[in-house]
């Protein structure tokens, strides 16, 4: 593969991974402020409607970083893959049309949501948030209705390198799309909610908030916990379904992710185990018929193996270690807030309810939100790099979407996304610590 | 309604606020944030939607011309989005980090100098895309028209009620 290509693949890489922090938290704010600012008008609190001003403004600090990061990508889309755009364009641009009307919705929205603090007030204010949300989850599902066609086209009619199609409706509304964007945005819910938790958990631990702002800070924190409870469980869900679809839509990438050599019944799941070059699995724990089983629902169902397929169609073969990694955070970060939840359980002993705002509690809660955004981006690598060598499944390879030229343009953009991650990182940090204990605010209710 | 309105239409409406935002952006130099220096609620970002919304259909509406054009446009489109980034770490830093009385010269002329440079080079690319779409024969993919047309009537008025309160108070 030529240098450009191998350059292009790696910028395109990094401006996603970095694009998709801001975006994923860009998706689930919304929701989580109208959480927060109805909890606050329900309970007519103005502690809690400042809660949720502020995070609202945490919002537009990281629009601004997601706006350029997702401006970049459209860039170097156009830029360094325009024969991706040829050849799909009749079906995808359907999709990146409707996520530019939906972005517009959130962003403009956004701004005036943000405004609108103190002038517009009750429910009025919280029905200004609402288009964000929508226009928020519009854009998320838009795009990814895009790559999930790029993961599972479908048979193709291809004609002179474009595909051709008369309902690009249909092609872009498939089962594959159903399990991405469910799965995917339920993800993104459960990141945000937990990150504002950890932000919560630092709030108490650093200010010990007392009185009326305790209450105000506990009901928020028992309001995020008990929803990313059931975000946890829509995502583990919607995980196992999705991964019995991939063995039959995507066996390649299937077989990859779970240690599969050969085609077979009664196939055993293979935990720590690592591909050798020539596709034989090396070490690990064996569970006899636990694939297949996982697979359909019975240990009598064939699952394809990876050396059923042409070596030069192999994807990366590292992707087991990275779906297993996202297992074990998912263990981790699933188990934490299901404790936290439930030590709220009011027929519980005091002396246990108590463990819940203690300090090891609340400094377990810290790490969860970033472990979440690991866990989106290790999803989203399983994804792409398991779609490997190819960029549009099974039809066109990932250099021969290859345009354009990148040169020291690509030194260029990952130098400032970091610089841009620093800033945004300080700017939320001060937010959330210099400006110190919320007040009750006026003019909210 | 040709192909070609989804590019020109958002472009219409994106240039005068694009003005309106370059004109601020200058006004505001050397005041402080308490004295005029304000640029808050991230407007120029909701408004930049609207030139996203132009490129996103260029790109997929005209995915026959994308190679040719892209190749032409590579210099002026890549500088705009690095300088894209850059204003947005100043944005950040000016508003968010740096909450002074008083002001910063230097920043304060980057981040205007950079809404300048985004205007040229849009600029460039928007002359030099036309002239390549004028002098080839590139045909749109007009399948896609029919399910883009309402969500364009429908959000061009929803979004311009907040956007016109959202400029009315700025400007002030």
């Amino acid at each position: 593969m030529p240098i450009d290509t191998d350059a292009a693949r790696a910028l395109m890489a990094d401006s996603l991974g970095f694009h998709i922090i801001f975006a994923l938290l860009g998706v689930g704010l919304p929701l989580v402020i109208l959480l927060i600012e109805q909890l606050g008008l329900r309970r007519k609190d103005p502690l809690i409607l400042e809660h949720a001003k502020r995070l609202s403004y945490a919002t537009v600090i990281l629009v601004v970083a997601g706006v350029a990061s997702g401006t970049i990508i459209s860039i170097q889309m156009s830029l360094m893959w325009g024969k991706l755009i040829e050849f799909g364009g009749p079906i995808m641009g359907l999709a990146f049309g409707w996520e530019g009307y939906a972005f517009m919705l959130e962003a403009v929205f956004l701004a005036f949501y943000v405004s609108t603090w103190g002038k517009v007030k009750g429910w009025k204010h919280w029905l200004l948030g609402v288009p964000v949300a929508i226009g928020s989850f519009g854009s998320a599902f838009a795009i990814t209705l895009g790559n999930a066609w790029m993961q599972n086209p479908g048979t193709l009619n291809v004609v002179d390198g474009v595909v051709q199609t008369q309902n690009p409706l249909s092609a872009l509304l498939s089962k594959t799309a159903f399990f991405m964007v469910s799965h995917s945005v339920a993800g993104y819910y459960l990141a945000t909610l937990l990150c504002v938790l950890g932000i919560y958990a630092f709030y108490t631990l650093k200010f010990k908030p007392m009185g009326k702002d305790r209450s105000a800070v506990r009901q928020i924190m028992f309001r995020l916990s008990a929803t990313a409870v059931l975000f946890v469980a829509i995502t583990a869900v919607l995980g196992h379904f999705q991964t019995q679809y991939l063995a039959q839509s995507q066996p390649r990438k299937f077989a990859a992710i779970e240690l599969n050599e050969k085609t077979q019944t009664n196939a055993p799941y293979i935990i720590g185990g690592k591909w050798n070059e020539d596709g034989t699995v090396e070490g690990g724990i064996r569970i006899p018929n636990m694939l297949s089983f996982l697979a359909g629902d019975s240990p009598s169902t064939e699952v394809k193996g990876l050396q059923d397929f042409p070596k030069d169609t192999w994807p990366m073969l590292f992707i087991n270690v990275l779906f297993e990694s996202k297992l074990l955070i998912v263990g981790i970060i699933s188990s934490v807030t299901v404790v936290f939840t439930a030590l709220h359980y009011k027929k519980l002993k005091e002396k246990y309810r108590a463990w819940r705002y203690g300090r090891p509690m609340l400094i377990a809660l810290l790490p969860l939100g970033p472990l979440a955004i690991i866990v989106v981006e290790l999803g989203w690598m399983v994804a792409e790099f398991g779609r490997q060598p190819f960029v549009v499944n099974g039809y066109m390879r990932t250099d021969e979407a290859f345009s354009g030229k990148i040169g020291s343009w690509g030194y260029v953009f990952p130098i400032l996304f970091i610089i841009l991650f620093i800033v945004t990182t300080i700017a939320l940090w001060l937010l959330f610590r210099k400006q110190g204990k919320i007040k009750p605010a006026e003019g909210l209710l | 309604m040709s192909a070609i309105w989804f590019v020109i239409v958002p472009l219409l409406v994106y240039i005068p606020m694009f003005i309106v935002e370059v004109y601020i952006s200058f006004r505001r130099i050397g005041k402080p944030l308490d004295k005029g220096g304000e640029y808050l609620h991230a407007t120029w970002e909701a408004t930049h939607t609207f030139l996203i919304l132009a490129l996103n259909y260029f790109m997929w509406l005209y995915s026959s011309a994308i190679v040719d054009v892209a190749n032409a446009i590579f210099v002026p489109l890549i500088t705009f989005g690095a300088v894209f980034i850059v204003r947005a770490i100043l944005y950040v830093y000016l508003f968010y980090i740096k909450k002074t009385t008083k002001p910063n010269l230097l920043a304060d002329w980057l981040f205007a100098l950079c809404h300048v440079a985004m205007l040229v080079c849009i600029t460039i690319v928007t002359i030099t895309t036309a002239r390549i779409l004028l002098e080839g024969n590139y045909e749109p993919n007009h399948l896609l028209l029919p399910l883009l047309y309402p969500g364009l009537l429908l959000m061009l008025p929803l979004v311009s009620v907040p956007l016109y309160f959202l400029y009315k108070t700025k400007g002030r």
